[in-house]
């Protein structure tokens, strides 16, 4: 009755945000080592409350300093494309581990923003094998166990992909035809999933560093992290996930054929991910004029790259997640775990990673239909 | 010569100034007049900072939401206090995080203080003597928590004649009943209180079930009780015993069964939680200078919350379950402990105190489940489990401190505190220095000076800032260590004519804090729970000031806090932001009048800058009109200033017109002039694309009437 009370006479009103009044400086930058390209986006990001510019604000690039180990590289080559108030460009710098990697943007009339991260060293893996998993999960379930070359400590951040590939051989009335989908196919399930109550893995705990992932593609992070890509997303891992020096986890890829033709979107097609193969576009199931292709046959292999993330990359990546769940902040009551920065005087973040391919891995039990 | 003359006006200024604390003392001290609490008395008001004393008679007058007197929201009104959500039990001390304060019910630790998610605390008010609560300069005799210490001593029964009263307020009846039990040597004091919520609840869900003929059968309600105990035993005049005792539960249902022709559905929600404390301390007065006191208690909190879910299909008249679940999340802890405090005037100039205890912890989380039905398999088949760990933990600790009576009218407390908590993974050791300086300048003007270190060996495990029974306690483990802090407080206190004037303020750093670093969620993780919390630590100073006038009939209070309180979590955010709790100013207007015969009247006015939400703050343009928000830092936005005026009214009748009997009645607004505080907020979009925070008020004007009997 007290709540409903309350509830009949509360109200909402209009407020002033006094606080935020500034425009702040936006640096996003994940560098990577080795001889890779990796995006550098900066941004302009106007108080949200309040009136907006019409104008969209002026990037003088003379202002921007990039550094490695302290020396400065020389930024005026860089070709730069403009969208809103945000500018990307491509960056390569050769990075080592233990590199420390800046950057610093100087606007007029507001703070200098600045950042910077040290470049991990690629995880050292001993070994991954691929099972097939002994639960009861449906599908092609297989137990991927990631052993590292020493036991992982707290304060180490990693991230690993699975990338599950098939190549399935279909045929006609006529003849079997060359191989013509090499996808990725969709990993439905890792586990322990939320909600699977039955394994109990944990008591009450909300692992959410093994759900926790971020898209990252082409040397950038995608923030929409609350889309389900996880065939391009990296999973977060943290000490709490490894058993010593082993991860173990269950991927279940139970995609066949005609899910694959199904549920295909342009995203599921990798870009240019397999040099040389140039995926076709699948038929759709029902043209008249084409002949059904028939699957006789599907090869299945994995491929495993391990991460290891800055402490900043970690912190921001999992923030970035993080939140997805944060609808009772508002209410004051939660933590403020989703707002990282590590942008002195700005706003976004300079992570780095590094990053080790397995190279593809057999299915144990490579299927024929 | 000289030597004999600097010495003899060394010991003429030592003796004045004795003398002088002492007068002023007396002139102060109007409670206890025993010698040993009168020197305790002498020693609290003579060096310690931050140090509030609260009388029973003075809690039991203060405004009140529901017309139940509470003794955490007559502190949440003092200066250097953050209440954090209206109307919860919050206890934000000098930048602290809620749950560093140290609360002691006749000297054994509470780790529940509250009820119904801290809507009531736990204290009933009718059995308290006396309340010290201190906020800097803790004396070495206290520790085990960073922020505050909450010390609470109940009343010792009347050894005489029989008193008691009965209440009834808008949501709670109270009890309390004194007297001896052998005159002149045992006494006892009892208090009860429930809640009869359920009372409504009742018949409201049978006309509603009986509405449904039944079907949907909706059952739920609420209640929540404490009882307080307390019996004393005088040996003879310096010597006796003390044994109290504390239960409090909290208990909330809720379910919902429907069967239909061809299914059924049940779901019970199910929680149960509270406290229960007890102890024997023996107290002796050995000679006129030496007092001591041996006590032996325990102490323990636990929940229970559950619930049940049961849905099929009937076919055939025989039920086919699909999913059958019933979960219980437990925990628990629990302390059993002793301690020796003792008193020692070795002569004028000295009072030592010195003391030992050990504590065993225990601390417990649980679980229990049980699921079957044909979704999961064969429908017999049922999957059962009970899990969970104990952890065990010993804390002993040593303490001294000597009250010394400097030249130049200079008192010092100086004091050590040496504590040990061990795990079965881990053992910590502190040493905690502790000292305060009294300089009396004139007769009614003194400084203070202060500094103190504390360590917390427990964590509050809780994924929200809410007093929820899902919450735990678990000691430091490896990877969260204990919280230190240490804190310098100091300030200028003035008592001209009528008026008490007090001028302080603090800086504090502590380390080691915890905060949870994952997802919402009710239930925080409880195996490895110390994975999902990230480490930082926390800064708060400012100022207070407070100023009381007082006459025979008339007591009004003024406070002023400004505070500056900033929290550094790498894992949040890679700088320091403020706390959520970072109310820049707060006034406090208090008062008592006691305007006609019988009639009393007092108001409380609080304002305080708004608390901090963490909001998008920024936006960046994309092409088009297309932005995205983005969050600056934690809790870069502050709701709108909170202000709220309560008032109580009170009539005393005096049935006999001999002060024996009196039929007491209450008026209490909560919120008088309806001004609904911004309990959170949202960020809006207008039709133009401009965004705008959006407040939400909850708490409206709370007009309670209340009546108790006393005699």
């Amino acid at each position: 009755m007290l709540l409903l009370a309350t509830l009949a006479c509360s109200c909402e009103f209009p407020f002033n945000i006094d606080d935020i009044s500034e425009p702040r400086f936006m640096i996003e930058c994940v560098p990577v080592p080795a001889d890779e390209s990796f995006a550098l986006k900066l941004s302009y990001a106007d108080p949200a409350y309040g009136e907006r510019l019409k104008e969209l604000h002026d990037f003088d690039i003379s202002r921007l300093s990039i550094s490695v180990n302290g020396k400065e590289l020389d930024t005026r080559p860089l070709s730069w494309e403009r969208q809103g108030n945000t500018i990307r460009t491509s960056v390569r710098p050769i990075l080592q581990p233990g590199n420390e990697f800046s950057v610093k943007y100087n606007a007029p009339g507001l703070p200098a923003a600045s950042a910077s991260t040290v470049i991990p060293e690629a995880p050292r893996v001993s070994g991954i094998s691929i099972v097939p998993s002994d639960g009861k999960e449906d599908g092609k379930a297989r137990r991927v166990t990631v052993k590292m070359a020493r036991p992982v400590e707290d304060g180490e951040y990693y991230g690993i992909q699975i990338t599950v590939r098939e190549e399935i051989v279909t045929a006609t009335m006529e003849s079997i035809m060359p191989p013509v989908v090499k996808l990725d196919t969709t990993v439905t399930e890792y586990s322990p999933t939320p909600g699977q109550m039955a394994t109990m893995a944990d008591l009450n705990n909300l692992d959410l560093d093994a759900f926790a992932s971020v898209r990252y593609e082409y040397g950038k992070l995608v923030n929409d992290t609350g889309d389900y890509y996880p065939h391009k997303q990296i999973t977060l891992l943290s000490s709490r996930q490894f058993d010593g020096d082993t991860y173990s986890f269950i991927v279940n890829s139970d995609a066949s054929f005609f899910d694959i033709f199904s549920g295909m979107t342009d995203t599921d097609i990798p870009d240019t991910d397999v040099p040389g193969e140039t995926p076709d576009i699948p038929v759709e199931p029902g043209e008249p004029e084409t002949p059904q292709p028939v699957p006789v046959s599907a090869k299945t292999w994995y491929e495993v790259d391990m991460f290891r993330l800055s402490d900043e990359l970690y912190n921001y990546c999992k923030s970035q997640y993080l939140m997805n769940f944060n609808m009772l902040s508002n209410f004051g009551v939660t933590p403020p775990n989703f707002t990282y920065s590590n942008v002195l005087g700005g706003i976004g973040i300079v992570g780095a990673l590094s990053r080790i391919a397995s190279g593809p891995i057999p299915d144990p039990e490579d299927t024929s239909i | 010569m000289i030597s004999r003359y600097i010495s003899s006006l060394t010991a003429a200024i030592f003796v004045a100034a004795v003398s002088l604390n002492a007068q002023i003392i007396e002139k102060k001290d109007t409670l206890d007049t025993s010698y040993v609490t009168a020197v305790k008395e002498k020693i609290r008001n003579t060096t310690q900072t931050g140090l509030m004393r609260l009388d029973g008679a003075k809690l039991r007058n203060t405004v009140s939401a529901f017309g139940t007197p509470d003794i955490i929201k007559s502190l949440q009104m003092l200066p250097g206090v953050a209440a954090g959500n209206e109307l919860m039990s919050g206890l934000y001390v000098h930048g602290g995080d809620g749950n560093d304060n140290l609360f002691l019910l006749d000297g054994v630790p509470l780790y529940n203080i509250s009820h119904f998610g801290g809507f009531f605390s736990s204290f009933n008010t009718d059995m308290v003597e006396s309340l010290d609560f201190y906020k800097s300069g803790f004396p070495a005799r206290y520790g085990g928590r960073l922020s505050s210490v909450v010390d609470v001593e109940t009343k010792e029964g009347d050894l005489q004649n029989y008193h008691g009263s009965f209440s009834l307020g808008l949501i709670d009846g109270r009890a309390q009943v004194e007297g001896p039990i052998w005159k002149d040597m045992t006494s006892f004091n009892v208090g009860l209180r429930r809640s009869w919520l359920d009372v409504i609840t009742v018949p409201v869900l049978l006309y509603v079930n009986h509405k449904n003929d039944g079907n949907p059968r909706t059952s739920g309600g609420y209640a929540m009780w404490d009882f307080n105990a307390r019996v004393t035993h005088k040996f003879s005049k310096d010597s006796k015993i003390n044994a109290t005792f504390y239960w409090g539960r909290d208990n909330l249902r809720a379910g919902i069964d429907r069967n239909e022709t061809e299914s059924f559905m049940n779901l019970g929600i199910r929680s149960n939680w509270g406290s229960m404390t007890a102890s024997v301390a023996w107290d002796a007065k050995y000679s006129p200078k030496a007092h001591g006191k041996l006590m032996a208690y325990y102490t323990r909190s636990d929940s229970d919350v559950g619930y049940t879910f049961d849905v099929g299909a009937i076919e055939d008249g025989k039920q086919n379950r699909f999913i059958y679940l019933d979960d219980d999340n437990l925990c628990d802890v629990q302390d059993a402990g002793v301690k020796y405090d003792a008193d020692w005037y070795p002569n004028s100039f000295h009072h030592v105190r010195a003391g030992a205890s050990a504590a065993w912890h225990s601390y417990r989380t649980g679980r229990e489940y049980n699921q079957k039905g044909s979704i999961f398999g064969p429908s017999e088949s049922e999957d059962k489990n009970s899990m969970g760990d104990r952890y065990f933990a010993w804390e002993p600790a040593v303490y001294m401190e000597d009250e010394i009576f400097l030249a130049y009218n200079f008192t010092l407390n100086a004091g050590l505190r040496a504590s040990l908590f061990g795990t079965s993974s881990k053992s910590w050791a502190s040493i905690e220095p502790r000292a305060a300086l009294k300089w009396l300048i004139t007769k009614d003007i003194c400084a203070k000076l202060s500094y103190t270190r504390m360590s917390q060996y427990i964590h509050m495990v809780s994924a929200m800032y809410i007093d929820l029974p899902t919450n735990s306690w678990m000691p430091s483990t490896p990877q969260a260590g204990p919280m230190r802090s240490d804190q310098v407080a100091g300030g200028l206190y003035f008592t001209p004519g009528n008026f008490k004037i007090n001028l302080e303020g603090w800086y504090k750093t502590m380390d080691g804090m915890l905060a949870y670093n994952g997802a919402n969620a009710f239930y925080p993780p409880l195996v490895n729970w110390e994975k999902s919390f990230t480490s930082g630590s926390g800064k708060s100073y400012g100022m207070e000031f407070e100023t009381t006038y007082s006459i025979p009939k008339l007591e009004i209070s003024a406070y002023y806090t400004l505070c500056w309180s900033w929290r550094q979590f790498d894992a949040f955010y890679m700088f320091p932001f403020p706390d959520r709790n970072d109310n820049r100013h707060k006034v406090n207007l208090v008062g008592n009048w006691n305007f006609a015969r019988g009639w009393f009247l007092s108001f409380n006015w609080n304002w305080h800058s708004g608390n901090r939400i963490t909001m998008p703050s920024h936006a960046v343009r994309k092409d088009g009109d297309w932005y995205d928000t983005v969050y600056e830092s934690p809790y870069n936005a502050k709701l709108p200033d909170y202000h709220r005026l309560d008032l109580s009214l009170d009539y005393k009748w005096d049935i006999n017109k001999d002060g024996r009997r009196l039929l007491c009645f209450n008026l209490s607004i909560y919120n008088v002039y309806n001004h609904l505080n911004a309990s959170f907020a949202m960020l809006e979009q207008d039709e133009n694309g401009k965004y705008y925070g959006m407040a939400y008020g909850l708490i409206p004007i709370i007009p309670t009437l209340s009546v108790s009997y006393k005699f």
